[in-house]
């Protein structure tokens, strides 16, 4: 006797959600969006291919969860009886069009994708791509919040093994993957001291820091995560980022985990978070309003093993899981 | 916008070790930290190490970051004196070796001396566990004549060779139950770092007191999970925090002259990404940042 195991198509959609258009998103539902660009990337390229990588593997992830549950899980964690959402509320809005030798197209594409997600009231969630795409889907919510709500203002949350708070590179000026932070801070309603680092580690320019600093944003590093803890990194975290805010954004670069976990990546580092501490991080991040969530820099040619993009679609699972999840009752 | 505003920095064609000047011996003044290749692979194929290691350098070396302005250890908050860098890192090349006239061993040994005599501190890389000690031989050979002999610390999952004569001054860091340890004046092993690393690295550098010191870090001391290195697989070898910590302790003694050896660029998979020699040499910059005095002091604490 065998077992269907049903068809193995080559579109796939991020956690085996639905595809659509903007228009078809509803409030409450998540948006994914595509950034396959590494054109921004200076050295070790091979992010494009990211965006692909996760689509099959997040909704490996979620099939697996479906059969082994039948739609019914007990999450050993919390001790509770848990229901998967609906496939309708999980929107794949598909990838923005990425034009490599026009760095302003790209970012008026990406930002177009996550500011029509706000406006409709989803959360957009914008998978790139090198960490440069990280500044339009930020600037696209930024610019939808300001429509929206023009007072409003939002934090912002970095989890990476690097700063990216370059001005410019020699060689690529204003727009590559060590600028999308200072890119992101000069948005008129990202509040700049509202900015946290976490997962910092090795070599970084003692200017930046001190600037960094100097306006009041906060930066841990890999040994402030060990040291302090990263639940609690965590929740110092979303305290700053949430003063005078009420929403913030958030970046996930894979780069911040130790490359013994995580090879797949462009720039690696000296990181040493290990994949518990990433998901205790996000465990608390989950919780927070997020207006925003990119995770960035999986490279999947980089990883002849795969397991870059299966550890990248568990700590994505992580925070979104009240999305993907829903709590039924407990268990004793 | 165009993407590209100004040329790439050379990541092609020929690349010294850290970025450094290509010299010849005579060049050489004291202070300077001189890098030369070994192509010699007698099990694996470390033949290939020096060319790996001068490749991966050209992305590593924080003193010759343009971006960086001001290099900074997020980790430790201490900053690098970039400009007290400058001219002291150098790369002779490939050693030469005319192997009908003498083998490969004394040529490491007559080249480490002669850097060594003008003052000059040599980084060997590439070849196996048995040409770092012979690197440490020509330390000896270039003190010779000096009241103190020098010494030795051989970092590997298992010492294979020793120096040749008395154990004055040889220290061992390795996995434990090795044999060859007890050839060793001073056996430690990487568990001793690890229940207390202050009176482990306090031994150790009271074992060499004022002695000029030869590092040999083999590449089997590594763990494997940074990304495997060497031919053998170690899963309990030396993590990178741990490696970082000990070349920084070790860059403040009388380092004398150093050698990598063991790494073999091409594991099958992982050379791909060649990420343990990337924080290989991550590890190896700190301990000349170390040796060279070039670290600032620490900062205030983080958050």
């Amino acid at each position: 006797m065998t077992t269907p195991i049903g068809f193995s198509s080559p579109v796939r959609h991020f956690f085996a959600g639905e595809p659509a258009g903007i228009a078809a998103l509803r409030p409450g539902d998540t948006a994914f969006i595509g950034m396959p660009s590494d054109a921004t990337h200076t050295s070790r390229i091979g992010a494009r291919f990211g965006p692909r990588a996760l689509r099959h593997e997040t909704s490996q992830l979620m099939a697996a969860l479906r059969r082994e549950g039948q739609g019914q899980l007990f999450d050993l964690a919390t001790g509770q009886i848990c229901r998967l959402t609906p496939c309708r509320k999980l929107v794949d809005l598909g990838d923005a069009a990425i034009d490599p030798l026009d760095v302003e197209q790209m970012i008026r594409s990406i930002a177009g994708l996550t500011g029509g997600a706000i406006r409709q009231g989803a959360l957009p969630v914008a998978i790139g791509g090198d960490h440069f795409n990280s500044y339009p889907a930020c600037l696209g919510v930024s610019e939808a919040l300001m429509e929206c709500e023009p007072d409003a203002r939002f934090g912002y949350i970095q989890i990476d093994g690097h700063l990216d708070f370059c001005d410019r590179l020699a060689a690529w000026g204003p727009f590559n993957h060590a600028t999308n932070a200072r890119r992101c801070s000069e948005l008129p309603n990202l509040r700049r001291e509202n900015m946290v680092w976490i997962g910092i580690a090795g070599w970084v320019d003692g200017n930046d820091v001190s600037e960094i600093e100097g306006f009041g944003g906060l930066i841990f590093s890999a040994e402030d995560v060990h040291r302090i803890g990263a639940r609690e990194v965590a929740r110092r975290a979303v305290a700053h980022a949430l003063r005078n805010c009420d929403r913030l954004y958030l970046t996930m670069d894979v780069d911040a985990l130790d490359s013994g976990f995580l090879p797949g990546t462009g720039s690696i580092v000296h990181g040493e978070i290990t994949c518990r501490q990433y998901l205790d991080l996000l465990e608390v991040f989950a919780e927070a309003p997020l207006c925003g969530i990119d995770m960035v820099e999986v490279s999947p040619p980089l990883d002849p093993s795969g397991r870059s993009e299966a550890i990248a679609a568990q700590l994505l699972f992580e925070v979104l899981r009240p999305r993907l999840i829903t709590a039924e009752g407990a268990q004793a | 916008m165009s993407l590209r505003i100004e040329p790439l920095p050379r990541m092609a064609g020929h690349l010294p070790f850290m970025r450094g000047r290509l010299v010849r011996i005579d060049d050489l003044v004291p202070g300077m930290v001189a890098a030369f290749g070994v192509r010699a692979g007698r099990d694996a194929r470390t033949d290939l190490a020096a060319l790996a290691m001068r490749e991966t350098s050209a992305y590593f070396g924080s003193h010759f970051n343009a971006n960086m302005k001001s290099a900074m250890d997020i980790d430790q908050r201490q900053p690098l004196r970039s400009a007290a860098m400058a001219g002291a890192m150098v790369d002779l090349g490939d050693i030469e070796v005319d192997m009908a006239a003498f083998g490969l061993d004394i040529a490491i040994r007559q080249i480490v001396a002669r850097i060594c005599r003008r003052g000059a501190i040599p980084i060997m890389l590439g070849g196996d566990q048995a040409d770092g000690v012979s690197a440490s031989a020509g330390l000896g050979e270039a003190h010779a004549e000096s009241p103190e002999s020098p010494a030795l610390v051989l970092i590997c999952a298992a010492p294979r060779a020793g120096p040749a004569g008395t154990a004055d001054g040889f220290c061992t860091l390795s996995q434990p139950l090795r044999e060859n340890n007890r050839h060793a004046g001073l056996a430690l092993t990487f568990q001793d770092l690890r229940k207390s690393f202050e009176c482990a690295v306090g031994m150790m550098l009271d074992h060499f007191g004022t002695k000029p010191v030869h590092v040999a870090l083999d590449a089997s001391a590594i763990a494997s999970h940074w990304h495997a290195t060497h031919a053998d697989a170690g899963f309990d070898g030396l993590s990178l925090s741990e490696c970082r910590a000990l070349f920084r302790r070790l860059g403040r003694a009388n380092i004398a002259s150093l050698s990598i050896t063991g790494l073999d660029p091409t594991i099958n998979g992982l050379s791909l990404v060649k990420t343990g020699q990337r924080l290989l040499l991550t590890a190896i910059l700190d301990l000349i940042y170390a040796r060279l005095d070039v670290l600032g002091p620490r900062l205030e604490p983080g958050p």
